[in-house]
């Protein structure tokens, strides 16, 4: 049984990874969103230094955006580990804790 | 030696225990601590709140218990689980918990009823009254037209009891354990399953054996369905997996924020994964190993282009979506996550510009944004239009312009048949060097069965039908048989969906073997069901059917008549025409009278004959008319007499009328067609045949014939010098004459035939004057002095259709004009009025 709660909470967790997307979203942090970069090349410098400034703010936008998509999706994995955890922990003391629980209803 | 100790068997006492565990008051009495669990809580943080005193010790107390009771229960679950082993010498050490109860359940039956011995039939019995077993009985066939627990009761009920005393396992109830545990062991089960006993049983039980042989199935057949039902049982164990073990649907909501835009591909391509996301679950059957290869080719560095090679209407696009459903569900290796697969519609994209220019720019566009997107696979139906060698409407090559694309910046799956395969992409090496070819084969009818298999528990869930397993073997059965222009799979899910929703509109719950079919039938115009019923007295009974519209030509007739029988049995080979006779005699004797009589029983209409006078094709050029001419540049090939006419109807008998008179190389085509029953046409196209009843006549011999019947030369001995005079004249080469079923000699006729001619034809007339409520009579002599004048020595009894009109049927319409003859009269005919 204890094996079984860790495999739950292990399953929940990855689904939650895959659902948040977050090994991807870490992996392009600072891609352009949607790729939407402008090629600089061949380009007179005002230009090239407008352009590079929109493909600096199309990177900041993706960054921000999938920054917080995946602190949303960290912070879930973090809660259902802590559940995990707890929910263990409980099953782990259940017979002492029926016990206990018992005796204080009847002697309390 | 194998035993059946229940008493030391470890796994058969736990399975027992377990299953009291499982359910009953055990597990009633688990949910009702939960409830109690959680109503308690609820009633000790309600007594904090409101300050109740005695509360919260009835909530710890009533808690507590619950707990431990919970914990008592999962203990004693996870302690009594069965653990089958299948390399012990105990039998029961073997039995899945499943099987447990069916022995249980045999062992209360026999001593119930005071047996002294458990023997097979018993165990059939309780197997019968299990879920699993009476699933697996009813999926074979038994119980759908006969009660099989009625025909089980009785043989039970013969069984010899005792009056007290222990019950014993007979040694044939061991030998059906241990075949059961041999046959677990041969398919890499775990335990000895339910199917595995059924399996035993047949070795060991005639009364089962007895059922089988009643509803016409055999051992191969009842281990298809064990074989069905476990399949069935992975894939419902699979659907009603807990939440954590399901797979996420699609790539997670970030998935599309890391790629690019596909504006162009938006105008001509469509996203498969939208569609297929659209269709909820695609059902892709029987294709895993082609959908397992485009996934690992394309996961691949480089050469990671895959090439589907097959027919039209096999699958490949099918193939794809399946591909696609692996995608959405993340079931695919990781290199292919999140990937978006699109179906660049090559018709779009060639048309609407006459400048090769803008088609290049547009494909070099195409290319360019799937590279650039990063997460782009491209699907191209009938890849070969754009490598093609021969530019034209619709073909281009593209080439030089896609091949630095395949070189790894972009993944692509093409389609494209065999025979485009070797015209245009073989001859651009690069591009062909650049594919991974996966060859999309038609599956022969075994793997054709195990689709459907697959595929009907979703038809029957759709529709609320049940397909016992004797239907699934029709349907693959009489597509193989009668549907040669679509290939399988297809032709069978076609039927299977067709058949599901025609029974389940009239209301019916199971699909019997007739009424597929009936569907045949209807929608082919052929007479599908196996010889029985009123088509078996047809057949039984050909010559006399020939016999209403043939006169005389015993010999033909009962020829042809034991040529068909053996075909409508299914004795003859499926690979050939159904029958290919040789009618040989002089003119107006019957041959084609008896030609269209053939088509008439046979296909059910004598319109169902398609008549070829080869007198016209005397030339060798004119081989083209007959079979089609290949398309010249920019133009579509001449259509071909036959082979339309017969792709057309697949399902005629095909009349070759004169054929010495066709050129020789025009009859060796022929040779090809009685051996294999195919040909092709001038487009390349292959024209079934299978389906035809090919019958040639001519008039050579005619004398030989006549002056063979003078020498009183009947039978064989006639067949015999008949082919030697063909053969030695050079009318026909021997190879030519012996491919047919029957060379078959039509007698002229006698002048009592004649007259049998006559009145067959005179009763015809006489049937459309009754339709116009006049009755026709003809006097004997009338009908003798009809034969007389419409007998031609050289044309036999064709000109008395001519005599018929002339003679009578002129001055019939002339007196019904002048009102002589009205409504309700009858006509008699004397020899006197015809002049």
């Amino acid at each position: 049984m204890p094996s079984r709660i860790l495999y739950i909470t292990g399953k929940t967790v990855a689904k939650l990874y895959s659902f948040f997307s977050i090994g991807l979203l870490l992996k392009t942090l600072f891609l352009p969103w949607k790729r939407d970069e402008i090629d600089t090349s061949n380009m007179a410098l005002d230009d090239k230094l407008r352009v590079i400034l929109m493909n600096l703010i199309s990177r900041l936008v993706g960054a921000v955006v999938r920054f917080g998509t995946v602190f949303v999706g960290i912070f879930l994995i973090c809660s259902i580990w802590i559940l995990g955890f707890l929910a263990l922990i409980l099953f782990i003391l259940s017979p002492v804790l029926s016990a206990t629980i018992i005796i204080a209803g009847i002697f309390i | 030696m194998a035993t059946f100790d229940i008493a030391n068997s470890i796994n058969f006492n736990r399975a027992k225990l377990e299953r009291r565990f499982s359910s009953g008051f055990f597990s009633i009495l688990s949910t009702f601590s939960i409830i109690l669990l959680i109503v308690s809580m609820t009633a000790y943080f309600y007594s904090l709140i409101n300050e109740i005193a005695y509360l919260p010790n009835i909530s710890f107390i009533v808690n507590g218990l619950s707990i431990a009771y919970l914990l008592f229960y999962y203990f004693s679950k996870a302690f009594y689980m069965p653990s089958p082993r299948l390399d012990s010498d105990n039998l029961a050490e073997s039995l899945s918990p499943l099987v447990v109860d069916a022995v249980s359940a045999a062992f209360k039956i026999a001593k119930q009823n005071g047996y002294a011995e458990l023997n097979p039939l018993v165990l059939l019995a309780a197997l019968e009254q299990t879920d699993d077993g009476k699933y697996m009985l009813l999926r074979a066939g038994f119980g759908l037209e006969k009660d099989i627990s009625g025909q089980i009761a009785q043989a039970i009920a013969r069984i010899p009891r005792q009056n007290s005393g222990e019950v014993k396992f007979s040694q044939d109830f061991l030998d059906v354990l241990a075949a059961a545990r041999q046959n677990t062991i041969a398919n890499g089960r775990d335990a000895v399953s339910s199917g595995d006993v059924l399996l035993g049983l047949i070795q060991k039980s005639d009364i089962f054996k007895h059922l089988m042989f009643d509803i016409k199935i055999d051992e191969k057949d009842i281990m298809n369905v064990v074989e069905w039902h476990e399949m069935t049982r992975e894939y419902v164990e699979k659907f009603n997996l807990p939440y954590w073990e399901k797979p996420i649907i699609s790539g997670g909501i970030g998935a599309d924020w890391s790629f690019g835009y596909t504006p162009m591909l938006n105008q001509f391509a469509k996203n498969l994964n939208i569609e297929v996301e659209f269709m909820g679950d695609v059902h892709v059957y029987g294709r895993s190993s082609e959908i397992d290869s485009i996934e690992r080719i394309l996961s691949k560095t480089d050469h990671n282009n895959a090439l589907l090679v097959g027919e039209h209407g096999i699958g490949k696009k099918t193939i794809v979506k399946g591909f696609v459903a692996k995608i959405i569900k993340g079931n695919i290796l990781p290199s292919l996550k999140y990937s978006q697969v699109f179906q660049v519609d090559t018709g779009a994209v060639l048309s609407g510009s006459s400048d090769s220019g803008e088609i290049a720019n547009r494909i070099r566009r195409i290319f360019n944004e799937a590279a650039r997107a990063g997460n782009i696979i491209l699907f191209f139906d009938n890849f070969h239009a754009l490598v093609s060698a021969q530019e034209g409407v619709g073909q281009v090559n593209t080439s030089e312009i896609i091949m630095p694309y395949l070189e790894g910046a972009v993944r692509v799956i093409g389609a494209t048949t065999l025979k485009d395969y070797h015209k245009n992409i073989e001859s651009s090496p690069g591009v062909a060097a650049a594919f991974n070819r996966i060859d999309v084969k038609e599956p022969n009818l075994e793997e054709t069965t195990e689709v459907l298999q697959e595929m009907i528990p979703f038809v029957e869930h759709r529709d609320g039908v049940f397909w016992p397993y004797q239907a699934v073997k029709e349907v693959v059965r009489v597509a193989d048989r009668y549907i040669h222009n679509i290939p399988n799979p297809e032709k069978t899910i076609e039927i299977v969906d067709e058949v599901s929703v025609s029974v389940a509109k009239l209301g019916q719950k199971i699909i019997f073997a007739r009424q597929i079919d009936d569907l045949i039938s209807k929608k082919l115009e052929v007479p599908v069901a196996q010889a029985e019923g009123q088509e078996a007295q047809k057949l039984l009974n050909l010559e006399e059917f020939l016999h209403r519209r043939v006169i005389g030509q015993d010999e033909a007739v009962a020829a042809v008549s034991n040529a068909m029988r053996r075909a409508r049995s299914g004795i003859q080979n499926k690979n050939r025409p159904i029958g290919t006779f040789l009618f040989l005699g002089p003119t107006g004797v019957g041959k084609t009278e008896t030609a269209k009589a053939l088509a008439e029983a046979y296909f059910g209409s004598e319109k169902n004959m398609i008549r070829i006078d080869m007198s016209e094709f005397q030339e060798q050029s004119s081989l083209y008319r007959l079979i089609g001419s290949p398309p010249a540049a920019g133009a579509e090939g001449e259509k071909g007499q036959l082979t339309t006419a017969v792709s057309d109807n697949p399902f005629s008998l095909v009349l070759l009328d004169e054929i010495e008179k066709a050129h020789p190389q025009i009859l060796t085509l022929f040779l090809q067609v009685f051996d294999d029953g195919r040909l092709t046409d001038g487009s390349g196209q292959t024209v079934d045949f299978t389906n035809t009843i090919i019958i040639s006549t001519s008039n050579a011999g005619s004398e030989l014939i006549r002056q063979n019947l003078l020498k009183n030369i009947h039978g064989d001995e006639m067949k015999k010098s008949l082919l030697d005079f063909l053969q030695t004249q050079g009318i026909f080469r021997p190879e030519f004459l012996n491919r047919f079923d029957a060379v078959v000699a039509f007698h002229p006729l006698s002048p009592d035939q004649i007259v049998q001619v006559a009145t067959l034809m005179l009763q015809s007339l006489a049937n459309q004057m009754a339709t116009k409520e006049v009755t026709l009579k003809f006097t004997p002599a009338a009908v003798r002095k009809l034969a007389r004048v419409g007998f031609d020595p050289i044309y036999g009894a064709r000109p008395m259709r001519r005599a018929i009109q002339d003679k009578v049927e002129n001055a019939l319409a002339q007196s019904m004009l002048e009102g002589k003859i009205t409504r309700g009269q009858t006509v008699t005919i004397d020899e006197k009025d015809i002049n």
